[in-house]
């Protein structure tokens, strides 16, 4: 600026025009522009960065799977070669226990959804809910990869027969639960007179039976 | 910039104006919410005086910090962050209205009042005005005034004065000046807008004025996101039921991981309870362990080191909230199991009583929950197990079996706690007398209210007429139409009649007293909605002695009416349900009562009118061409068994545990009812 003004005849000063007053270098608004651009790129990386961290601790929904440590354990076991049929024993109790969390999962999903709607849990329950639902799929995936891995064409038929693990299973539980489950009501209702009524009784019901046979 | 455009509050004129508004808008909704709550709660506390203390004849194992712990509740609420806040600023307030009322304000054109110049009222008229004028005028016309020993200000002054006074004359008798004052409220006509700043000078332009943009940084870059977002965190971590995230989170693995084979029992609930985040943000030292061990040692009565039993108490006293959060998650899984449990949970943790440590406390729970009774005094071989039993016809005498000298205050602690009566119950469409299918539909439940000291019910042809007339049968006027539960809202809030002297934190009680009631598909014994709250009742059949009750006309009836969220089947047929109503407080108190959901598509009868007359009527159902059109799959007409619901329901109900739902169709007579009131009078009645 100041080179041109010696080069050219002066301008008659004006009051009106004080413009040498303002002399704010180019690079102002660049570096404003810089500062800004640079605090938003750092701020949402660290950001993501946070984010990612938090995805990573959060507490999964299911307990760790015990059918499938041992599977793993023992499809890398080298020393004594680990028999086929134990492979695929094990490969099946991890699809049945794969199996049943699928099912809870497609069961619960309703209450889930509506709890989320009402407001009655958070956002974070709600995100570890959703990502507990994607890793079921991809170990269903990886299942059927591992089942095809040990026999072609098993992949078919691998997943009935978890389901009847399954079912098996659960029914199982119930069944093994009746005796202890008596146990403790007759311990919360029923006095000691009554219980001795109780013994009684069924020892006469078992001398009856041996009667009869 | 060197000329600031604007003005500054160097007078100190304007800011007292404005911190006087900024302080009223918050204080005053403040003051009218408490004094709000103070007078609504007074009520209460009338009552209360009434009501026999239990401290006066009962001490509990824990009862000196007990008392003190309460104690120190009841002053914490009497001085609250909210009192205080109120105190400060109404003295702030009157301060700075003495403050502005005695900042003189120098006359300028902003405000130009004629009336005060001339030293007359504002009705004066124009006699008065024109004397008041012209006797200002000869006293400070210019040439009048002495002015040879004043000095130039001085005399400026008095100029200035008489040309106020001349104008002031003139806005009030001459018509255009005038105009102009009415509209502008300045006799020169409009001036220019000024915007000024409330804050000295000094403060902008002097020395201080970095001081100033930094704490202009400082709230708007700092104060303000940080306010905000610890606001905004303040809401996530915590669920709209008031639960925080964490704990609601824990709650909702364990329903996800419920495990049907397992038996569900009070110490699981509440163990599931003591892993809650509230319980940390009390005190860091409480594990979960920690606290249940804590929450055991209340059920068990047990006495701790004077440190542990105030953590006891504090834990306790959020502990039921945390149940009615768990409540609220478990009833959106249907899970009936667990939330059964944890009512029963909740009535131990407030009466202090494990009932599953052994058949002896659980058979007496109803006894024991009373004051001053315990396992080992009572006479365990008499079967007095319910409170009716105990007040109406025992067995021997209650001194005897309770074996405590002030039996006549327990049997009237006894005699205070309400039962439910039923009357009638059954599905309700307003304005319909049956039930349409996708229709919405509510529960109306007719009940009576009594102590356990009064016999069976009063027949209902003995109730007053005014009763009858507005609690019983409900008028179908358009109001009721509109708002069917407006009959139930304008009952008043349970009142608590007695202090369950274990529990430590009153205040919930007297909030969360009343019932809870849960309505159960019987085809798969799961929750068919939330759970509703019966919290308005009129308390006021306990009063009456049992003649009153039974023969004379003085019961009330009360009304409780549950809102199904989703709509009836759209399909016609019949549908099993049970009602179960869960005191919150009290063993012995409950209720469950079978309901049967006869969804009909009645036609409407004017639509006879419009139908084409000549059209072939559907066959009827049980004639040859009937069965052929089933056959075909047209339509044919319903005949109306007087009993087909119970022909329909055999096949859904199959699993139900009593198998009494064939007389279902008529919702009054009930065959199951189970109340907790029916074994005795089933003795009186031999």
């Amino acid at each position: 600026m100041s080179e041109e003004s010696n080069s050219t005849p002066p301008p008659p000063p004006t009051e009106d025009q004080p413009i040498q007053s303002s002399a704010i270098s180019i690079y102002t608004p660049i570096i404003y522009v810089a500062i800004l651009l640079t605090t938003l790129i750092v701020f949402s990386i660290s950001h993501r960065k946070k984010k990612f961290k938090k995805l990573t601790t959060l507490a999964p929904i299911f307990s760790e799977s015990y059918p499938k440590e041992i599977y793993l354990e023992l499809k890398y076991q080298t020393d004594p070669k680990v028999n086929e049929k134990v492979l695929k024993a094990a490969l099946i109790r991890r699809g049945a226990e794969s199996l049943r969390r699928m099912i809870k999962l497609k069961e619960t999903e309703p209450f889930v959804n509506a709890l989320y709607q009402k407001g009655s849990i958070g956002d974070e329950v709600f995100e570890r809910y959703k990502i507990q639902a994607k890793l079921q799929e991809l170990e269903m995936q990886e299942l059927a990869m591992e089942a095809e891995g040990i026999k072609k064409g098993w992949a078919q038929t691998f997943f009935p027969v978890c389901q009847e693990v399954t079912i098996n299973e659960a029914l199982r539980r119930r069944l093994n639960a009746t005796e202890e489950r008596g146990k403790i009501l007759s311990m919360q209702w029923l006095d000691d007179l009554e219980k001795k009524v109780e013994v009684t009784v069924q020892a006469e019901i078992e001398n009856g039976s041996k009667v009869n046979s | 910039m060197s000329q600031s455009r604007y003005d500054y509050d160097e007078n100190s004129e304007t800011w007292p104006y404005f911190v006087l508004t900024g302080l009223i808008v918050p204080l005053i909704p403040t003051t009218i919410s408490y004094v709000w709550d103070k007078l609504s709660t007074s009520d209460d506390d009338d009552d209360e005086k009434s009501n026999d203390r239990t401290d006066n004849w009962f001490k509990t194992y824990n009862h000196d910090t007990l008392s003190k712990f309460k104690s120190n509740i009841q002053s914490k609420k009497l001085f609250t962050k909210k009192l205080l806040f109120i105190i400060i600023g109404w003295i702030l307030v009157i301060y700075l209205c003495i403050l502005a009322n005695s900042i003189d304000i120098p006359v300028n054109e902003s405000n130009f009042n004629p009336w005060k110049i001339l030293g007359i009222d504002e009705l004066a008229d124009e006699k008065v005005i024109k004397t008041a004028y012209r006797k200002l005028s000869i006293k400070f016309h210019p040439d009048k005034v002495d002015t040879s020993k004043m000095s130039q200000l001085e005399m400026d002054q008095v100029d200035n004065l008489y040309v106020s006074i001349n104008k002031a004359y003139k806005a009030l008798t001459d018509e255009t000046i005038k105009e102009n004052f009415l509209k502008y409220g300045n006799p020169d006509g409009p001036s220019d807008v000024k915007h000024g700043i409330a804050l000295p000078k000094f403060l902008i332009d002097g020395p201080t004025s970095p001081l100033l943009v930094l704490i202009y940084i400082l709230l708007i870059a700092v104060i303000l996101p940080l306010v905000v977002s610890s606001w905004w965190n303040g809401v996530k971590s915590y669920t709209k039921q008031g639960l925080h995230v964490d704990t609601a989170s824990y709650f909702l693995t364990e329903l996800i991981n419920f495990n049907p084979a397992k038996l569900t029992q009070i110490s699981t609930v509440l163990k599931d309870i003591s892993h809650a985040t509230e319980f940390q943000l009390i005190d860091k030292s409480l594990t979960p362990s920690k606290v249940e061990s804590l929450l055991l040692s209340q059920i068990n009565r047990t006495k701790l080191s004077p440190n542990d039993e105030l953590l006891k108490y504090k834990v306790v006293s959020i502990a039921p909230k945390l149940i009615l959060g768990y409540i609220d998650i478990a009833s959106i899984f249907r899970n009936t199991e667990i939330c059964m449990k944890l009512i029963d949970a909740h009535r131990c943790l407030i009466q202090a009583l494990n009932i599953e440590s052994s058949a002896k406390i659980n058979k007496y729970k109803q006894i024991l929950q009373l004051p001053g009774v315990s396992i080992d005094k009572l006479n365990t071989l008499e079967p007095i197990y319910t409170l009716g039993k105990l007040l109406k016809k025992p067995t021997i005498s209650p001194s005897e079996f309770l074996s405590n000298d002030n039996y006549e205050s327990i049997l009237k602690y006894a005699s205070n706690i309400p039962l439910i009566e039923p009357i009638d119950c059954k599905f309700k469409v307003p304005g319909e007398n049956y039930i349409p299918p996708a229709s919405n539909v509510h529960i109306n439940l007719k009940f009576f209210i009594k102590s356990p000291k009064q016999l069976s019910k009063p027949e209902l042809s003995k109730l007053s007429k005014n009763v009858i007339e507005t609690q019983l049968n409900e008028l179908e006027t358009i109001e009721n139409l509109k708002n069917p539960f407006k009959l139930v809202e304008d009952q008043p809030k349970i009142k608590l009649t007695n202090i369950p002297p274990y529990f430590p934190d009153i205040n919930y009680l007297k909030e969360n007293n009343g019932w809870i009631a849960f309505l159960i598909v019987q085809r798969d014994a799961k929750l068919a909605e939330s759970p509703a709250f019966l919290t308005r009742v009129d308390l006021s059949n306990l009063k009456l002695t049992p003649d009153e009750f039974l023969k004379n006309s003085d019961a009330i009836v009360s009304t409780f009416k549950i809102p199904l969220t989703s709509p009836t089947p759209k399909e016609e047929g019949s549908f099993q349900f049970r009602l179960i109503l869960k005191n919150l407080i009290y063993f012995g108190s409950d209720l469950e009562i079978p309901l049967n959901l006869n969804v009909e598509d009645k036609p409407i009868t004017n639509t006879s009118n419009t139908k084409d007359l000549y059209e072939i009527e559907d066959p009827d159902e049980d004639s040859l061409a009937g069965a052929f059109a089933q056959l075909r799959g047209e339509k044919v007409k319903k005949v109306e068994y007087e009993d087909d619901s119970s022909d329909d329901d055999s096949d859904d109900s199959d699993d139900d545990e009593d198998g009494n739902d064939n007389d279902t169709l008529n919702t009054s007579d009930w065959t199951d009812i189970d109340t907790d009131t029916e074994v005795e009078e089933d003795a009186l009645d031999k």
